[in-house]
């Protein structure tokens, strides 16, 4: 350990030079991605502002933030995300968990592979919202026919990914494995699972994505609460500035549950980089 | 005397396609051998049945009187590609993420002896071919194995590299006394390492020289492995 | 070079676990308003349509098993409802035409949700028999007996316009129910502007009769449930669920008219002779808003607000909810 520590302090001392050019630069990068975003706002507020732009049909983000803050005032908009907080959540552990231990057995047994993959091809290749109709006769208008239509959403990119996760480990590593008796558990533990984890992470981000279209449509065909709720109900009455509002937190639990899936990246696949 | 490794009648046929035709061998404990032959001879075939990640069609090998009928765990691969586990460090690599005490620290000591201890928190894509290899010969140490089969574990690797390489495992499998069977295309090598040299053939075992010289540091040493490399290379193009 | 992320899992754990606990408030809140109890509170007129139902109980019952456990709460007048609904202690109210628009003109957010049938036969400008009024244009120099802000004010107002007088024409004195009653049984006042079950009770004890009644005035004088507008927004599925099931308690009484006698009669202490008489001039149902009644209430709005009654004008269709 000492030695890594003077070997790192070496290296740094021979690029010091480097070192405040490189900071800043790091700096910049970490600003760039909100360049457009903001960029976006503000012109949009200066559009709105000089009138350029219609604000009955697109409201000022200004005004957008005023209608959150008057809705966060009355409680609904906070009961709003609550909900279809949940809705997402339960939906994604349900499909997304089913995808797993479905694409881990097919991934792991060729006699479950064989008995069915062909039908969760098949199956997959339905369009989950064609399943609305379906949903709602079978399990009605409530929580557990959006959650439903959630978890079906998350359960195929989940699934897919982890079983070409699974199926795509290095053979050379598990014959390694085995010629080093290794267990079959360790073999599943040390080799394959961590061999497949960037597959099943790369399945957790779709899912996550598939996770939030699947609810504001859930929300917006059949629901009395939630955002896609919210945001319809502001459709039929011409309130853009709600609907404005739920494409913003749409948008910003979009990016949350991607900076989620990043981090978990960053930290469990950092052997990659 | 009952020889430590025997290999009796062994043939090995995928399909259609004969791999190994009835190859006899007897190797003694302790001894280095090294089989070598162009590529798809049967060589690396014939180290994979010893390994027991393969069964012979026919024929039967036996090592301390016992038949080899699955995973050999006395002996401990080294293969080309060094197969290390990208997802765990170099010591983790060692133990296969076990948090033993014991075995943690034998990892310690191995990775001295390799000179790789710097590097026991660093994850292999950092390192270069030849600390690889090295990691990998750590690996194939660490539960003190009666025999080591090499597959070509040094044929990705430059030519300086690749001659202290042989040189470390010289060093250990004589100060350790470990039996060890080299497959290698590189007739030379063989020459430089083994005391035996098998050469295989048209899926065949054509010829087992023995080779006094190794390890002699001589002249006369030096030249007569010379010759033997010729001897060798003559028999794999016209015997 | 391994790194163990220990900030990086921190963060991410932290997320992760306000997510959760967001989720969770997210699923108490969903399961709220589905399994487990909500307390409805209901605010009603005697012998009006909660009344009916409140007696009968199928709606209660029913509430229940969508588990929602309903409170009614009895009202001496609209007025006083509006009140109830404006500090929150009610969420729904039944109340007449009038109240609402008043209540709306002095600032009380509330939402028209549903609608009643017409009582038109049942309200009118009560007079003495036999005391020489026949006719509206009687009344004139007489004194009239109503309650102000209430239906009565209303219809009283359209019947002198319709008449042709002036309200400067007639005496009007407002007094509270039980004030005007015994009034009008005095004969301190000459003319009572009212509704059932007082006008039925007038008639058959007082020997009185209904001089105009609504159908003649084009007044409809419709029950409607009124919700503040925040309860009315964020309990589409409640109100929905109020309307179903106080329209099967209405469809009943107009199919158990005499079991609907015998319940009123004792709920209201009548004679069976009024109660019958009111409940056989009208029909009972419920329903979401519609269009027609909203123009009837736009009507009485501006109405008011030309009589300066109320100071404000009320578009009454920016406080309604038409259900699906």
């Amino acid at each position: 350990m000492d030695q890594e520590i003077s070997l790192n302090i070496n290296q740094e001392t021979t690029t010091t030079n480097n070192v405040t050019h490189q900071h800043s630069k790091r700096k910049l990068d970490r600003l760039l991605p909100w360049l457009i975003p903001v960029s976006l706002v503000i012109l949009w507020q200066v559009a709105v502002s000089t009138k350029l732009i219609d604000s009955s049909f697109v409201p000022a983000p200004s005004a957008v933030i005023a209608q959150g803050v008057s809705l966060w005032q009355s409680g609904e908009l906070q009961k709003n995300i609550c909900i279809s907080l949940f809705r997402a959540s339960v939906g994604f552990v349900i499909g997304g968990g089913s995808g797993l231990v479905l694409g881990l057995v097919n991934g792991l047994s060729k006699t479950a592979r064989a008995t069915l993959d062909s039908t969760v091809q098949m199956l997959r290749n339905i369009p989950h919202l064609a399943l609305i109709p379906v949903m709602i006769l079978v399990l009605g208008i409530g929580e557990s026919a959006k959650i439903s239509l959630v978890a079906i959403g998350c359960l195929f990119p989940m699934y897919i990914n982890t079983y070409h996760g699974i199926t795509s480990v290095d053979h050379g590593l598990i014959e390694m494995g085995k010629s080093y008796g290794l267990s079959s558990w360790a073999l599943l533990r040390k080799i394959i699972l961590p061999s497949a984890l960037p597959s099943i992470l790369m399945g957790v981000r779709y899912a996550l994505g598939v996770m939030w279209t699947t609810l504001i449509v859930a929300e917006t065909v059949s629901a009395d609460s939630g955002i896609g709720y919210m945001s319809t109900n502001a459709q039929q009455f011409m309130n853009m500035k709600t609907i404005f509002l739920c494409i913003t937190i749409y948008a910003l639990l979009g990016k949350l549950s991607d900076v989620i899936a990043k981090t978990f990246e960053q930290i469990y696949l950092d052997w990659r980089n | 005397m009952l020889k430590y490794l025997t290999v009796n009648n062994v043939s090995k046929v995928y399909q259609a396609k004969t791999a190994l035709h009835d190859a006899n061998l007897e190797v003694d404990r302790g001894s280095f051998v090294a089989i070598v032959g162009m590529s798809g001879s049967g060589k690396t075939t014939l180290l994979r049945m010893i390994a027991g990640l393969e069964q012979p069609t026919t024929g039967e090998i036996r090592q301390n009187d016992r038949q080899v009928t699955s995973i050999n765990p006395q002996a401990r691969c080294m293969f080309q590609d060094d197969r290390l586990l990208p997802w765990m460090t170099v010591s983790e690599n060692l133990t296969f993420g076990a948090k033993d005490k014991e075995q943690r620290a034998r990892a310690q000591r191995l990775l001295e002896t390799m000179e790789l201890m710097e590097f026991s928190n660093y994850y292999p894509t950092k390192l270069s071919g030849g600390q690889r290899q090295r990691v990998a010969l750590a690996r194939a140490l660490m539960d003190n194995p009666e025999l080591l089969l090499l597959d070509e574990p040094l044929g990705a690797l430059d030519a300086l590299t690749r001659l202290r390489m042989q040189d470390l495992i010289l060093k250990i499998t004589n100060e350790q006394k470990i039996t060890t069977m080299l497959v290698t295309h590189d007739v030379s090598e063989a020459v430089r390492m083994a005391n035996r040299i098998i050469v295989v053939k048209n899926s065949q075992i054509l010829r087992q020289l023995d080779n006094p010289y190794q390890g002699v540091d001589n002249e006369n040493g030096k030249l007569r492995r010379l010759e033997l490399v010729d001897e060798v290379l003559d028999i794999i193009y016209h015997g | 070079m391994k790194n163990n992320h220990v900030h990086r899992k921190i963060f991410v754990w932290l997320l992760i676990g306000v997510w959760i606990i967001i989720a969770y408030f997210g699923w108490r809140q969903a399961t709220g308003a589905g399994t487990s109890t909500k307390t409805i509170t209901i605010g009603y007129q005697a012998g009006d349509e909660f009344d009916i139902s409140k007696t009968r109980g199928a709606f209660a019952k029913k509430m229940k098993a969508k588990g929602y456990t309903v409170k009614f709460k009895e009202f001496q007048n609209g007025s006083a409802e509006m009140q109830a609904l404006a500090n929150g202690s009610i969420d729904y109210a039944r109340i007449g035409d009038t109240p609402g628009i008043t209540a709306l003109a002095s600032g009380t957010k509330l939402t028209y949700v549903a609608a009643g049938a017409s009582k038109a036969n049942g309200s009118g400008i009560l007079v003495k028999k036999g005391q020489g009024i026949n006719s509206m244009s009687d009344l004139k120099g007489k004194t009239i007996a109503y309650t102000k802000g209430t239906s009565s004010e209303y219809m009283l107002r359209k019947a002198l316009q319709k008449a042709g007088l002036s309200t400067s024409d007639v005496t009007l004195k407002s007094l509270d129910q039980s004030a005007a009653a015994v009034a009008f049984a005095k004969g301190k006042v000459d003319a009572w502007a009212n509704w059932d079950p007082a006008t039925s009770q007038a008639e058959v004890t007082e020997n009185a009769k209904l001089l105009v009644n609504g159908t003649t005035l084009g007044v409809n004088n419709r029950s409607f449930i009124v919700a503040p507008t925040k309860f009315a927004k964020q309990n589409k599925a409640v109100t929905k669920l109020v309307i179903k099931y106080s329209n099967a308690d209405m469809q009943w009484a107009n199919k158990h008219k005499s079991k609907l006698v015998a319940m009123m009669q004792k709920k209201l202490k009548l004679k069976k002779a009024v109660v019958e008489k009111m409940v056989n001039r009208r029909t009972y149902k419920m329903t979401r808003m519609t269009k027609t009644a909203v123009k009837e209430l736009q009507d009485i709005a501006n109405l008011f607000y030309q009589s300066k009654i109320i100071t404000k004008k009320v578009q009454v269709k920016d406080h309604v909810q038409y259900l699906k």
